[in-house]
């Protein structure tokens, strides 16, 4: 079976590529936004004045709304992460072996990713380590038995311990 | 349900730039919903009831002088004539006038009214020009201006008024007085 990273370099790109892509729709999105608000607002009168008061608050409201979602989850968490991946690219790898458990407890670190912690029963003892948020719903799929591949406490790739096992026996 | 509890979890962050927002534009609107003193015209009610802005609308509708950008209804009370108030038209009741005309003399400026108008006449000069009368119960604009409370056993005239200080009234500009009579004709 083999090694699946959780942090292959085409994913990183591809993030980083999104990232760049919605922070640079989520600039356009503001300039467009404030250039419709200027318009309106040159073309306001006595008759329609609250008109396009109320047209100038629904358009910046809802496109800093916008701006707030994505620039959080996509371009925030998605710089956040990358920098995460980067930081444990070069690391030292250690392996753990054993029954993995996802914790349910959930550890922000400040200015960088949320963590979930997981408990691995390995046969000198359990262990604890954690995984990307994003990244534990693919751990949980992969199933209990498995070999974790560490970096400085943090998973960054995995593998199928039966599947070894099975190649191991013929 | 994850996009909801993101946008559960930044709602402090929607609420407050929506407030910031909001206020912000209404703020840059205070000014751009206004125009320098020489290009509008502002005309003062003191009445029971009064519907500023449709009034405003249907001026501007009946009559927009060169060089007027903007035409502005205001509600005043008589406090405000010893004050720095910067009407060019003033609506008010005879009493009011009256009282006007000893507690701040010079505020108002002498009308020479064309044939057939009448006007409130004091010392030899006319000071307003009768647009409410209590004898027809009638008057212009009655749509967006209540003249007397109901009921009102001893209506009071209502006299137009211009401020002597007005940027709009004299020779060189006369756009006061043509908005006076823009007034006087709604119906």
């Amino acid at each position: 079976m083999p090694i699946v990273e959780l942090y292959p370099p085409e994913r990183l790109a591809r993030l980083a590529r999104r990232r760049r892509l919605v922070k640079g729709l989520l600039y356009l999105l503001a300039a467009a936004a404030l250039a419709v608000c200027v318009v309106l607002t040159c073309r306001v009168n006595t008759h329609n004045i609250y008109d396009m008061l109320l047209a100038c608050i629904c358009i910046s409201v809802g496109a800093a709304w916008i701006i707030i979602y994505f620039g959080i989850y996509v371009v925030r968490d998605g710089g956040r992460e990358l920098a995460h991946a980067r930081h444990l690219a070069d690391g030292p790898r250690e392996s753990l072996s054993g029954q993995v458990a996802i914790l349910p407890l959930k550890v922000r670190i400040r200015n960088s990713v949320t963590l979930r912690k997981l408990r691995v029963e390995t046969a000198e003892g359990p262990v604890e380590c954690s995984v990307h948020v994003d990244r534990a719903e693919e751990l949980r799929r992969a199933g209990p038995r498995l070999t974790l591949y560490t970096v400085h406490g943090y998973v960054v790739a995995w593998q199928r311990m039966e599947e070894e096992a099975s190649h191991a026996d013929p | 349900m994850r996009i909801l509890k993101n946008i559960w979890a930044q709602l402090h962050r929607f609420v407050f730039w929506a407030l910031i927002l909001s206020l912000l534009w209404a703020w840059i609107y205070t000014f751009v919903g206004d125009t320098t003193r020489d290009k509008k015209l502002i005309l003062c009610v003191d009445a029971y009831a009064l519907e500023q802005r449709p009034l405003a609308l249907r001026l501007e509708d009946e009559c927009l002088p060169a060089g007027i950008k903007m035409i502005q209804v205001r509600s005043f009370g008589y406090d405000f004539l010893g004050t720095e108030l910067e009407g060019d038209l003033y609506l008010m009741k005879a009493s009011i006038l009256e009282a006007a005309l000893t507690d701040t003399p010079g505020k108002l400026a002498p009308l020479t009214l064309p044939e057939g108008m009448a006007g409130y006449t004091r010392e030899g000069k006319t000071w307003g020009i009768l647009a409410f009368d209590p004898a027809t119960q009638h008057g212009p604009a009655m749509d967006y201006i209540q003249y007397t409370p109901l009921p009102d056993p001893e209506p009071e005239a209502y006299y137009l008024c211009i401020d002597a200080a007005s940027p709009h009234y004299g020779a060189q500009d006369n756009a006061a007085w043509e908005l006076a009579l823009a007034f006087l004709r709604i119906d």
